[in-house]
């Protein structure tokens, strides 16, 4: 055979192809909710090479975080929006055309010097960590040895990158913060807003809380008393003269 | 062993262990593989007969009753009449995605199955020396997988809602994706309560350390009763069931997001929806009601029978997959319970609900179990006596819970009521001496039911 592959190869190629595929697809398209269908279809694909790199519990945590609550966002938002047609490829300005090239190649070239660079290599012979033991590399046998991919996973997030796990927790509380000021209405003035009792509009009397709609209440009752106590008599009299 | 069991069904590539792949192996689990995915289906269509009764009998009416003995037929006759209407697609319809819609609601659906553990490994067949596991794969991460895949389901949905192009299905299928990803948080977050206990992520482990009741482990309802509660909200609303079924709210938005479906291709969704209970009802019963285990095993133990022996007492009070489908059905039938109970909530009291009521909820709940876990577990003391504490501990926290839910549903904190009211009968509201005006009295909405004029609004 001009190829040696095992089976585990060849459905790798196979996942790998798809998810190039998927990928390319995603960028391509000019309708955004094909875009983000395929772009559910390259996570899932990736979600099936951490299966058979024996790391499910990051498989099912891409499906779940990426595939399940992200992109349905997106989706949400297009769906929302109605974009049944986005901007086409080369309607973009030309100064984005020049720098982009230029900063997708360094990319790329970075994604390929961190994946041939001894550091990786290193780090990952420094391996996975029983206690104060280290076991060994992060290989899937190894991965059992200290109890299985979730053990393994938290052990390192919790030691090892506790920091950077912090740091991402609190600029995830700061973005959520941010999206409940940001999307939080102030009442507009000026609203119409009526006592059911009186037909009174207070929606421009600038009462905001309970205690000065309380006090309002309080000021004008002997108001409404002497209006309807008034209005009652004028009405009893018409009554009486027709 | 059991590591084993879990772990290596996912990974039947390049493993070494060539005993536990042996031809025989196959077989047998490609026969359990048929099997449950039969049952699933048969369990389907007998759920949808079920509702039917149950309802008709709460609703002081028949139920079906026509086709076959006590209308034994009428599943078999549904599912002929959906395969035989015509396949319409509308012809504004995106054809594509209108496809593949409702056969991703359904392989979402019907995968979740795979890892419910109906018994425990090793389970001896009736009248013969062979064991089987009775179950597809209990992988080491079951629970998440549940989850992914639940959240994944929201896919068909999403893209039946769009493909079809239609006001009434993108509407209901925007109130389902948003609806389905709020309590997909609630439902992950209270089952954390019972990782941090049992200390895995497989169902197979986590009722394995349910069963038995010895040092200090029993059925995590009673370890966690408040992220039980919480659990069958979550489970309700991710199902779109009643009374959280604003996705398809038929006075509101017809049918929903399958409105323009018809036919077999509505049928796969008729079919996710009422397997998507079933697993909401499987994780329940593994997860919090002990999976397989005898709640009668203490009966064995007065009358001295053999747990799991040939004897009628020994067979009650043993651990079989009977349980566990008796268990899980008692939840499907809480499920038709609540819907031929409570009302359907309005969109705002539902996002209301899961955002402001149980999200600190079960917040809250993490906290007291990660507290109960540091300083009443086994582990730390060896005494089972403490353990008993942090289960009183618990129960009295889901009473405070369960108190102050029923007191906001009734809308009534002690005294006041949030409950519209008459006019007359809210004498802050009329000036002494006043009459009504404009035609009697008429309903106001107090706000925290009290004298507040700014919270009052004409309805």
């Amino acid at each position: 055979m001009p190829f040696d592959l095992d089976f585990q190869q060849i459905v790798f190629l196979a996942l790998g192809f798809v998810a190039v595929v998927a990928s390319i697809m995603t960028i391509i398209q000019s309708n955004a909710i094909y875009s983000a269908l395929f772009l559910a279809i390259a996570f899932f694909q990736l979600a099936a090479i951490y299966v058979l790199l024996g790391a499910e519990f990051l498989a099912v945590l891409q499906v779940l975080v990426y595939t399940g609550a992200i992109l349905v966002l997106f989706l949400f938002v297009v769906m929302l929006l109605q974009l049944r047609e986005g901007p086409q490829i080369g309607d973009a300005r030309r100064w984005q055309a020049i720098i982009a090239w230029p900063l997708g190649l360094l990319l790329a070239g970075e994604l390929v010097a961190i994946i041939f660079s001894k550091d990786v290599t290193t780090q990952m012979q420094q391996g996975i960590t029983n206690g104060a033991v280290t076991v060994g590399q992060y290989t899937p046998a190894n991965t059992v040895a200290v109890g299985g991919n979730v053990q393994a996973v938290g052990r390192v997030l919790y030691t090892d990158y506790l920091y950077p796990f912090e740091i991402a927790s609190l600029i995830l509380l700061i973005a959520v913060v941010g999206a409940i000021i940001l999307s939080k209405q102030i009442e507009p003035e000026g609203e119409e807003r009526i006592l059911p009792s009186t037909g009174i509009n207070i929606g421009r009397t600038g009462i905001v809380g309970r205690k000065q709609g309380e006090e309002f209440a309080r000021e004008i009752t002997p108001m409404l008393e002497a209006e309807h106590g008034a209005h009652a008599a004028g009405a009893e009299k018409g009554g009486q003269q027709s | 062993m059991l590591q084993h069991a879990i772990s290596l069904p996912l990974l039947p590539l390049g493993s070494s262990n060539q005993e536990l792949f042996s031809l025989g192996w196959w077989i047998i689990k490609v026969v359990i593989m048929a099997l449950i995915l039969l049952i699933t289906l048969t369990a389907m269509a007998y759920e949808t007969y079920f509702e039917r009764k149950v309802m008709g009998r709460m609703q002081s009416r028949l139920g079906p009753n026509r086709t076959g003995p006590f209308g034994l037929l009428q599943p078999a006759a549904d599912a002929l009449k959906l395969l035989t209407k015509e396949d319409i697609i509308p012809a504004q319809a995106d054809k594509w995605i209108f496809y593949f819609a409702p056969i991703i609601s359904f392989f979402t659906a019907v995968t979740a199955v795979s890892v419910a553990p109906f018994g425990a490994p090793g389970t001896p067949l009736p009248g013969t020396n062979i064991t089987i596991d009775p179950y597809i794969g209990d992988i080491n991460v079951g629970i998440l997988l549940i989850l992914a895949l639940s959240s994944f389901g929201v896919y068909g949905i999403i893209m039946a809602g769009w493909a079809s192009n239609n006001k009434y299905a993108l509407l209901g299928s925007l109130r389902s994706s948003a609806q389905v990803i709020s309590y997909e948080i609630i439902m992950g977050i209270s089952l954390v309560g019972c990782i941090l206990f049992t200390g895995t992520l497989s169902l197979g482990g986590m009722v394995i350390w349910q069963a038995g009741w010895a040092g200090g482990h029993m059925w995590l309802i009673l370890i966690q009763p408040v992220a039980f509660i919480t659990y069958l909200i979550a489970g309700i609303a991710e199902t779109n069931r009643n009374p959280f079924d604003l996705p398809e709210a038929e006075q509101e938005l017809v049918a929903g997001y399958h409105v323009e479906y018809s036919g077999m291709r509505f049928g796969l969704f008729f079919l996710a929806e009422y397997i998507n209970m079933l697993v909401v009802a499987i994780l329940a019963t593994a997860v919090f009601l002990g999976g397989w285990d005898s709640p009668l095993a203490f009966i064995a133990g007065i009358t001295g029978d053999q747990p799991g022996g040939a004897s009628f007492v020994g067979f009650i009070s043993g651990a079989s997959p009977l349980w566990f489908v008796g268990k899980m059905s008692f939840f499907i039938f809480f499920y038709f319970w609540v819907r031929s109970t409570l009302p359907r909530f309005r969109y705002d009291q539902l996002m209301g609900l899961c955002w402001k009521v149980l999200l600190p909820l079960v917040f809250v709940n993490i906290l007291i179990a990660a507290l109960l876990k540091q300083f009443f577990d086994v582990n730390v003391n060896g005494q089972v006596g403490w353990l008993w504490i942090a289960v009183a501990i618990e129960l009295v926290w889901a009473g405070a819970v369960v108190f102050a839910l029923s007191r906001m549903a009734s809308g009534s904190w002690f005294t006041h009521s949030d409950k519209p009211q008459l006019v007359s009968n809210v004498p802050q509201l009329i000036p002494p001496g006043a009459k009504p005006m404009m035609g009697g009295d008429r309903a106001v909405r107090l706000g925290s039911g009290r004298a507040d004029t700014t919270g009052v609004q004409q309805l």
